[in-house]
């Protein structure tokens, strides 16, 4: 079952084909370098946006859009002001760019006069967002790649790197489908594979329906613990409402056309903590407030869309229609009237906070703290809540700098006695006839932390937390793997595990309370020793901290 | 549970096996079709169903959604 598979060699390897990766690769190879993508599912539906993306953050030139310093000052506020305000202004200035290429591909992103149309959004008053039909988003992605000749490693997952002198190169990959190992040579590294999404029990009780993309396991932060690249923002999980029982990212949507969240009273229970900004505030406050809602008895709550016009409605449903069309089966077959019927509501499971807020540090180039590795997306971190407008924008920006980076380096093969071991560090595992399963694994950490790293959260707990999680380490030489697809499971357990540390320890560290970091024992900001990048990263395979301070 | 396929209707073309980005499909062999060979692993993201160019695949809601 486990066999060799053909050394590759490259100028970019670029890891995740979602929106980041796809940009990277494909200004990557514009810039002259050959690329290899690597992708755990299939590039034309892959990713937070397989099914689809019907918004994307921007400043547009469009009337009523606002500037590009407004621009960065609303999603700074978004990220309590823990982000890169000139990355975010980057991001801004940028996305026009970005769709307009995304149009030359066939991405219809204007309405049929020819316009641009923008949305209200989350956050801010002004009008960021270009509403748009990207139901096939992903295949035009595809369609580029392929015509742009990008070597596409599909249903590929990698295991780990080759460093080389403190640089980047090259990666171990290995075939989900059939166990193969691989080994591919590079001079620079993007990493674009998204966050830990199956970091926490999940709400709805179906181990897959999570608000991210459940293939998202934090491979992107494993890789870049081994290379000692610096993270950040991992104790600042993500928040996100979801409708009950079934876990959609919609949040955006809903709100953008002025759904109201009321509680079981019929209270619009933002009045009660964000009077101003009501629904519009940041995210992580209405989040906190339906958390509340139902501590203290006043839940279930809802979206309430009963004062639309029909026009906000259809606008509504052709969003869903563009980014997940599935959610309209969902209120049709629960007998959803939305003209009529509240629509049940709740906090989505917990993860790594996606769109440039946990992971590794980039600067404008979108390079990481170790020469030779990029980082782009959900995996890339301490940008700012900028959603998939950051993917793009620093995806494209990581494929000139990878480029750019590898172009006076020639790739060489793996050394064949690291590949032997990086082979059997990869799939030791497989064929084992005892010993735990990934699933068991991934069980346990999710637990782990939902019990102890959840929204509340104390020092007793986190030590007992980081306890368990240190015990579980203990299992990791005993796993066993019956199948290929087991063999990736497993790989994702272990990588779950390891952001499930980081987590947990950061959140041990940071003492004190702020945007979706709550400490019941440290319950106020502390601006004089906490308005400040904590970073994790790992150094001779243990983990460690520090903090440092925000860019100017 | 999640994909269901109508074996009448499909015509073995693999998409959704190309596709699925949780590899939920599998090609049968002997003659079974396609199978949802792991439905726990849906996502619910519902592209398979989009996908199939001739309706072959309805996605059906669970009970632990729609109760």
């Amino acid at each position: 079952m486990a066999q060799e598979r053909s050394d590759f060699r490259c100028d970019v390897v670029v890891i995740g084909g979602g929106l980041a990766g796809c940009m990277a690769a494909l200004h990557a190879q514009e810039k002259g370098a050959n690329v290899i993508l690597v992708e755990k599912s299939a590039v034309q539906r892959s990713g937070a946006a397989a099914s689809g993306l019907d918004h994307a953050r921007g400043v547009y030139p469009v009337e009523g859009c606002g500037t590009a310093d407004e621009f960065a000052d609303a999603f700074m506020r978004q990220s309590e002001g823990l982000g890169n305000r000139r990355l975010l202004q980057i991001i801004g200035e940028e996305m026009p760019d970005r769709m307009f290429y995304l149009e030359k591909y066939g991405l219809r992103i204007r309405d049929d006069n020819g316009r641009l149309l923008l949305q209200s959004g989350v956050g801010t008053r002004h009008s960021f967002i270009l509403s748009f039909q990207g139901e096939d988003l992903k295949k035009r992605f595809d369609q580029a790649l392929r015509e742009h000749g990008v070597t596409i490693l599909n249903r590929t997952m990698p295991t780990g790197l080759v460093l080389d002198g403190g640089r980047i190169a090259g990666v171990g990959v290995v075939d989900t489908r059939t166990a193969e190992f691989s080994t591919i040579g590079c001079g620079a590294l993007v990493l674009a594979s998204g966050g830990a999404n199956r970091l926490y029990q999940s709400a709805t009780g179906l181990s897959y329906n999570t608000v991210g993309c459940p293939y998202n396991t934090g491979d992107a932060y494993a890789l870049g613990y081994q290379a000692g690249a610096e993270m950040v923002h991992f104790e600042f999980t993500q928040l996100m409402i979801t409708l009950k029982n079934y876990s959609v990212p919609g949040y955006a949507g809903a709100i953008g056309v002025g759904a109201r969240v009321v509680n079981a009273l019929g209270e619009r229970i933002m009045e009660r903590y964000n009077p101003e900004m009501l629904e519009r505030a940041p995210r992580h406050f209405v989040c906190l407030a339906v958390y509340q809602e139902n501590l203290e008895g006043r839940g279930p709550c809802y979206f309430d869309f009963r004062h639309l016009t029909q026009d906000g409605l259809e606008h509504y449903r052709t969003g869903l229609r563009n980014e997940r069309a599935l959610i309209l089966r969902y209120f049709d077959e629960k007998g959803l009237d939305l003209r009529r019927d509240l629509v049940e509501i709740e906090l989505g499971e917990l993860a790594t906070q996606n769109g440039g807020v946990t992971g590794l540090l980039i600067d404008e180039e979108a390079a990481t703290s170790v020469p030779g590795l990029y980082a782009a997306g959900d995996c890339a971190g301490g940008v700012g809540y900028c959603a998939g407008s950051n993917a793009m924008v620093f995806g494209w920006r990581a494929g000139a700098g990878a480029a750019k980076y590898a172009s006076g380096l020639s790739a060489v093969s793996w050394p064949a006695e690291a590949a032997r071991a990086e082979k059997l560090r990869a799939l030791g595992s497989l064929g084992k006839e005892h010993g735990p399963s990934g699933r068991e694994l991934e069980a346990k950490v999710q637990k782990t932390m939902s019990d102890y790293v959840g929204v509340q959260r104390n020092r007793a707990g986190l030590d007992t937390g980081i306890q368990r999680l240190e015990n579980l380490k203990g299992y990791l030489g005993d796993l066993q793997s019956s199948s290929p697809n087991d063999l990736m499971v497993a790989l994702e357990a272990k990588n779950t595990l390891l952001v499930g540390e980081m987590v947990a320890r950061a959140s041990l560290m940071r003492t004190e309370s702020r945007w979706t970091h709550q400490r019941v024992d440290y319950p106020q900001p502390d601006d004089a020793n906490w308005k400040k990048y904590l970073v994790v990263t790992g150094k001779d395979g243990r983990t460690v901290l520090y903090t440092r301070e925000l860019p100017a | 549970m999640a994909p269901r396929i109508d074996q009448v209707k499909c015509n073995l073309c693999g998409v959704c096996i190309e596709n699925c980005p949780g590899d939920c499909f599998e090609m049968g062999a002997g003659g079974d079709g396609v199978l949802v060979a792991r439905p726990l692993t849906c996502w619910h993201c519902g592209t398979c169903e989009v996908d199939c160019l001739i309706g072959a695949i309805y996605v059906e809601l669970p009970i632990m959604m729609l109760a």
